[in-house]
């Protein structure tokens, strides 16, 4: 029986133990699952030609063996065999690839198998976050078969276009654009037509970017200042209705509309990097505490909020998962060789901050495999909700990786690259990710330009301008951070010459030119003030 | 009481009666749309029913009224019928439903304002002199157009029924009884339109027999669990309602017959009368109803419940297991007529539940339910029986692998019942659904599952019983049986088969008490396990495996001639050499074995002989040179059984003396060694049999340099790291040349440890203190002494003096610091008289071109 005609049947209790009913376990619960699907996949695994060269040839017979055999892997160690896309090095037939853009990795592109009991469990995760978008309460929840579902998301080969194919013939909705029409479209109009449509026809669902919804929740309110043009005749009844009534509250107390004046949404799917700083604005707007989910092409959806909204939980039966502390995680940067220790879910301290590290399940491709996201544990069980599993917030990308707003991700290989086109003569930079006050997130550029140069400490819009040129003609992504958000994602500052040197002389540890650590930047920019007697940057 | 007024009256009052329980069972029982669509159609037949019996009773507000109300029911059949099926087909087209609600509205509006039925009245009618009554109406033109729109309306369905079984919507099978049944229904209404036939209700007789097929098609498509629906209470109401029913039209019919007679009655008295006919009439009646239903309901339980006692009855005395579970399978299958189901019994060994038996003998499953499997997690934590839905529902379930999804869909499993004693779980029972359709009853599965409970208990004791019965005879360590089994097979078998062939191999580890010695007995017990292990591998379901001694396994192998016992011993003899036996490598260089076979009748004739001969056949593979096997010969074994050791002797002499003509520096060094060596452990108060192996030893212990090349051996100047390690090897070799002296076996533990170090810092296994062989301690101060004290290739002879310092002087590091204290006491106290070794008293050694001499 599928999803609608158990809705249909107001089957309720049985579709929330389906679907969330792992929400009830308690750790070891969860580790049984962990542990005996870990075991299934080395199973298929160690048969298989990349198994044997991920895991040396060996075959691990416990966790324990495989976490001490398996060495942590990167993109790097599968790109020779997964991106000719050949079925038969793989633990089982893949039923379909999917793709992501793979910055300053070997080849333009990622690319990652998908079996067939993993797209069923995409499905089931898809639904499960359904349930939780539009519940409030534990065991109640408010999907109907065919509602309104706007998705703001990128179509296939991403991970997020599979979405529309998982739920067919399980749970019918009503995409907004069709999946046919929004397949046509690029990501800007896509959105566009299908919240014009949602206009039209109400919206009950909403999965988007969180960057992404933000904005248009921005546009949605000045527009209605500026009193846009609307076609009236598009609009079904009840839609003009609550057009016209939210229009007219809005003139009488002469604030902007909001969406949340015009829509009824029952539920709001969020993802992206940095959805922590955005749900309170997208609640605002809307008037419904978003979902935020986590996910990533290697890995799929592996986390949702529950009910609460109030951290992320791990799905049980996706990833085997493993986590490195920080401290683990900065020894291992500074020194390749040294091996990070992990821990497993139920061993993780609250308050702490851990890289994610998974092994895809169910015949997946990737064996402890760094996802490049930190995570922080805010808690090991959420008792007032009878969770007894760990709440995770999503922090960041990990350091040397500036992600923004889940658009584009800056390395210090992209840095570089510009400067090196740029032909500015930049002597020694480091570059910092912050937000600004509207939580939007940009990247703080500190340079120090070569004596030859003909720029003073004065030039710093025209530097700005000739970096943000190759920003914008090596990473397309870029482009559409001004464009589509609205964000300004580059500042620069020019420090005095020497200033960065003289503070490496005086460490030990490696100086990182991307995100280094807090201390780091302000001791820098103490040096930088001295030699400038109290200017220190622009 | 004339038929026609039967007809009348009866056929509408039984589909009045009839629909109702039905109404009933459908609001009685789990609802879903087609159940609550299905339910509208019912209702629509049902008010057909009624509106029709109380026009013909002409009660208020008059026949007119009723009439119309029963066309307005009439127009609602074929319209629910239409939402039924486009519900139960899936061809839901919302703008259809609404242009066919429109229509039937629109209808119905003109029947209320009186356009279908302009009159209609009860006219009174004699025939054969008795008064009766006959509907007399007149219809409206509009009323021509509606029963043509029920007539499209009723292909329409039928037409929507045709396309989902063409295009295999639902399976055609189940499809069919509703399109007979509309079809019915059809064609009850165009006869309804014959005058001859029309003003007898056909259409309600027909109406009756389309309710059952749309029940029946239901019911075969599981929307609806009739066992779950038809409890006791509802049938019985069901039937009561009837009964009330018939009793009213019958208490009516007698009432009117006597009719002259009541007329002078009182009204008080017409109402007694008709009480006590009634009471007269309804409580025999009512007795037989209760009794049908009590003896239908208690029928299956009562048996249910004595197959149950019966079981438990028989086999809480059996102890075989055997009988046990073919006796809870039959009853299983007596109680679900289901010939599918399984059972698994834990396997104390893995803990993992094994496929045991199933209902058919033939219908195996080839999988096994693993430890981890949810399965066993569910029922250690619960009692609860698994249904089909359950695994894909409950998260406890998502633990489940692929394949073992895999295989309870290709097994179309249905449901698991547990077999737990004491907590315990023994076993687990996989019942099969029947084919895609049918289910068993949830009351079925719970006595199913109170025989299993039972079941648990005896299956326990019978395991326990086995488990005890088999203890008796197995080998506790190797799993295989015992030597007391292998006596009673070998008794029987050569006994039994007294005209057929039956094969015996001897397998006997090769120097396994020097392996104990070298490695412990640790090391032994896992190498045991090992082989016995190969040898189950190696033999499968063949002969019987026993451990016939400390280090022998015997295999007795009924119907196997000498060629199959012979292929079957080399393979076992090829799995243990080629494969690891021991926990490390450089122990299980030490594990071969040797086989003797003996085959009756053609080489023995009773269980005695077969036993000798097979040990003679091992006896000769041991001092033919080990890791080999033979089958008995008569005429080689008898005679080979004397003099090995004579021969023996002769070989070690004849060794000796080629390494030392090898080596003529060395020349008589061994012989120095024995003497020296025999006489440390003379002193230090050893054995006689110690002191035997110690001489023996001595003499073998260098034999190993026959295999360093001569350019090392006799090298003039200082070894290599490279002829260093090459010349350490000479201990290995040793060892390997060792192994084919059987007689000798004894003395390896010895010779491979003459090169170790009191500090642990020797080779080859760099052993420390007192875990160095006592033999080798000896031995190794005796090499030392002898070394230092004799010419060499690279070196002239040191002084006795020098030699005795240096021995003392390495005590406690290099060499035993009693049995040092003990040599230099010999020596300084002239108890032992050191011979000369000198170069210059042998023949001179060959020269390297680039020496001198």
């Amino acid at each position: 029986m599928n999803m609608d005609q158990l809705l249909k049947e107001k089957r309720y209790d049985e579709i929330w133990q389906k679907y969330c009913g792992f929400l009830d376990f308690s750790i070891d619960d969860f580790m049984e699952i962990q542990n005996r699907l870990l075991m299934e996949q080395i199973d298929m695994y160690a048969k298989c030609e990349l198994g044997k060269k991920i895991m040396g040839g060996k075959v691990p017979h416990t966790v324990d063996e495989f976490r001490r055999i398996v060495p942590l892997t990167s993109y790097e160690d599968y790109a020779d065999m997964l991106l000719p896309k050949n079925k038969d090095i793989l633990p089982s037939d893949p039923l379909v690839w999917i793709q992501t853009t793979w910055e300053g990795g070997k080849s333009p592109i990622k690319v990652a198998p998908y079996t067939k009991t993993m797209i069923n469990h995409h499905r089931d995760i898809a639904l499960t976050c359904f349930i939780l978008a539009t519940s409030t309460e534990k065991g109640k929840f408010n999907l109907k078969p065919n509602m309104n579902f706007l998705n703001g998301m990128a179509p296939l080969p991403y991970l997020t276009g599979l979405l529309p194919y998982t739920i067919q013939g399980e749970y019918s909705v009503n995409f907004m654009p069709s999946i046919e029409e929004g397949n046509k479209m690029g990501f800007g109009e896509r959105n566009k037509a299908g919240f014009k449509q949602g206009m039209q026809r109400g919206i009950d669902l909403f999965y988007g970017l969180s960057s992404v919804i933000v904005r248009m929740s921005e546009s949605f309110s000045d527009g209605s200042k500026s009193g846009g043009k609307l076609d009236l005749l598009s609009f079904r009844l009840p839609m003009l209705n609550k057009l016209i009534r939210a229009k007219f509250r809005s003139k009488m107390s002469k604030q902007p509309m909001l969406p949340k004046d015009v829509f009824d949404l029952k539920g709001f799917i969020c993802a992206g990097t940095d959805s922590s700083h955005f749900k309170k604005k997208i609640e605002y707007y809307w008037g419904v505490k978003p979902l935020e989910i986590f996910g990533g092409t290697e890995a799929t959806c592996i986390a949702a909020e529950s009910w609460t909204k109030s951290g992320l939980i791990l799905f049980p039966n996706v990833c085997f998962y493993e986590f490195i502390p920080m401290s683990e995680f900065y020894k291992n940067l500074e020194n390749p060789k040294h091996k990070p220790k992990t821990y497993l879910v139920n061993e993780l301290k609250a308050d702490e901050y851990y890289e994610i590290v998974i092994t895809t399940l169910k015949g997946g491709a990737f064996a402890r495999y760094r996802l490049g996201d930190v995570f922080k544990c805010e808690s090991l069980t959420r008792e007032q909700d009878g969770i007894m599993l760990p709440h995770f917030k999503y922090v960041d990308r990990i350091a040397p990786v500036i992600d923004l707003a889940g658009f584009t991700r800056i390395t210090e290989g992209t840095i570089s690259e510009v400067i090196k086109l740029s032909k500015l003569d930049i002597h020694d930079w480091f570059a910092v990710k912050r937000y600004d006050s509207l939580e939007r997130p940009y990247v703080d550029m500190y340079v120090e330009l070569d004596h030859k140069s003909g720029f003073g400490m004065d030039n710093v819009d025209l530097i700005r301008d000739q970096l943000e040129i190759y920003f914008r003609y090596i990473d397309e992504d870029y482009k559409n951070l001004k464009k589509m958000l609205g964000i300004d994602p580059l500042q620069v500052h020019i420090l005095p010459y020497g200033s960065i040197e003289r503070y490496r002389r005086t460490i030990k540890h490696t100086l990182f030119k991307v995100n280094p650590n807090y201390f780091d930047v302000t001791e820098i920019l103490k040096i930088a003030t001295t030699n400038k007697g109290g200017e220190p940057y622009c | 009481m004339l038929i026609r007024d039967i007809i009348y009256w009866g056929i509408p009052s039984l589909a009045l009666g009839i629909n109702l329980v039905l109404f009933l069972i459908l609001v009685l029982s789990k609802k879903d749309s087609h159940i609550r669509s299905f339910m509208m159609f019912v209702l629509s037949m049902t008010a057909w029913a009624a509106t029709s019996l109380l026009m013909k009773l002409q009660l208020q507000p008059g026949v007119l009224f009723w009439n119309r109300m029963m066309v307005s029911s009439i127009t609602l059949v074929p319209y629910f019928a239409y939402i039924f099926i486009s519900n139960f087909t899936g061809q839901i087209k919302k703008t259809a439903i609404a242009f066919w609600t429109l229509v039937i509205l629109t209808m119905n509006i003109l029947n209320g304002m009186g356009y279908l039925i302009t009159e209609a009245a009860m006219v009174p009618v004699i025939i054969n002199g008795t008064t009766t009554y006959e509907l007399q109406y007149s219809l409206g033109i509009p009323a021509y157009f509606a029963f043509g729109t029920i007539f499209i309306l009723l292909s329409v369905c039928m037409l929507m029924m045709r396309k989902a079984i063409r295009y295999g919507n639902k399976s055609s099978n189940r499809l069919k009884p509703i399109l007979t049944g509309l079809f019915i229904l059809y064609v009850g209404f165009a006869i309804n339109l014959l005058p001859a036939i029309g003003k007898y209700p056909v259409d309600f007789a027909f109406g009756i027999v389309t309710s059952f097929f749309m029940m029946y098609a239901i019911y075969k498509t599981r929307v609806i669990e009739l066992k779950f629906v038809i409890t006791r209470a509802v049938v019985f109401t069901g039937l009561l309602t009837l009964l009330v029913t018939i009793t009213v039209f019958i208490v009516n019919q007698i009432m009117s017959t006597f009719g002259n007679f009541m007329s002078g009655m009182s009204r008080e008295g017409q109402i007694l009368v008709s009480t006590l006919v009634s009471i007269l009439m309804f409580l025999p009646l009512f007795n037989i109803v209760q009794r049908l239903v009590e003896n239908y309901f208690y029928k299956v339980e009562n048996q249910h419940n004595n197959m149950i006692k019966l079981f438990t009855m028989t086999v809480s005395n059996n102890l075989n297991l055997e009988n046990i579970t073919e006796e809870l399978l039959k009853v299983v299958h007596e109680i679900t007529n289901n010939d599918r189901a399984f059972l698994f019994l834990k396997n104390d060994e893995t803990e993992d539940y094994d496929y045991y038996a199933s209902i058919k003998k033939l219908d195996k499953l080839s999988f096994n339910i693993q430890k981890s499997h949810p399965f066993v997690r569910w029922f250690k934590q619960f009692d609860d029986i698994i249904y089909e839905q359950y695994v894909d529902v409950h998260p406890f379930f998502k633990t489940m692998w692929d394949n073992e999804r895999q295989e309870l869909i290709l097994m179309r499993f249905e449901a698991a019942i547990p077999l737990k004693y004491n907590g315990a779980l023994t076993g687990i029972l996989l019942i099969s659904s029947k084919d895609s359709t049918t289910r068993l009853a949830e009351t079925e599965l719970n006595h199913v599952a109170t025989l299993c409970a039972t079941a648990a208990i005896t299956i326990s004791n019978a395991s326990m019983y086995e488990k005890t019965k088999r203890e008796a005879v197995m080998d506790g360590l190797t799993n295989v049986y015992n030597r007391r089994y292998f006596m009673e097979q070998i008794a029987k078998h050569t006994t039994n088969l007294r005209n057929q062939t039956v094969s015996l191999i001897i397998l006997n580890i090769d120097m396994f008490s020097v392996f104990n010695d070298l490695y412990g007995h640790y090391a032994g017990d896992h190498a045991l396990i090992k082989i016995a292990d190969a040898i189950k591998f190696v033999c499968g379901s063949q002969g019987v495996i026993c451990r016939f001694g400390e280090d022998t396994f015997a295999i007795i192998l009924p119907y196997v001639d000498s060629k199959g016992a012979y292929e079957l011993s080399e393979k076992i003899r090829l799995r243990i050499t080629n494969q690891s036996m021991a926990q490390n490598e450089d122990a299980n260089r030490f594990v071969t074995i040797s086989a003797g076979i003996c085959v009756a009748p053609t080489l023995a004739f009773d269980e005695k002989d077969i036993v000798a001969k097979a040990n003679l056949a091992l006896h000769a593979a041991k001092t033919n040179g080990k890791n080999q096997s033979l089958i008995y010969n008569p005429e080689q074994h008898d005679a080979r059984h004397n003099g090995d050791e004579e021969m023996n002797m002769a070989t070690i002499y004849a060794l000796t003396a080629a390494i030392d003509a090898k080596d003529h520096y060395t020349f008589g060094h061994s012989q120095r060694v024995a003497r020296y060596a025999v006489a440390i452990a003379e002193e230090a108060g050893a054995a006689k049999d110690e002191v035997e192996l110690i001489r023996q030893a001595s003499l073998l212990h260098d034999i190993g340099k026959i295999g360093i090349p001569e350019n090392i051996l006799t090298k003039y100047t200082k070894l290599t790291d490279e002829e260093y390690d090459t010349m350490k090897k000479h201990v290995d070799m040793s060892i390997t040349i060792i192994k084919y002296l059987p007689s000798f076996s004894h003395v390896i533990p010895a010779v491979i440890g003459h090169h170790e170090r009191w500090d642990g810092t020797g080779y080859p296994r760099k052993i420390s203190g007192e875990n160095i062989p006592f033999a080798a301690r000896c031995i190794a101060i005796a090499d030392a002494f002898d070394a230092i004290t004799s010419d060499r290739h690279y070196k002239s002879y040191l002084s006795v003096d020098y030699a005795v310092d240096e021995i003392e002087r390495y005590a406690g590091k290099q060499f035993d610091p009693k049995l040092a204290s003990i040599f230099v006491k010999l020596v300084r106290s002239g108890k032992l008289i050191i011979e000369p070794s000198r170069a210059s008293n042998y023949p001179p050694p060959i020269q390297p071109p680039n020496m001198k001499a």
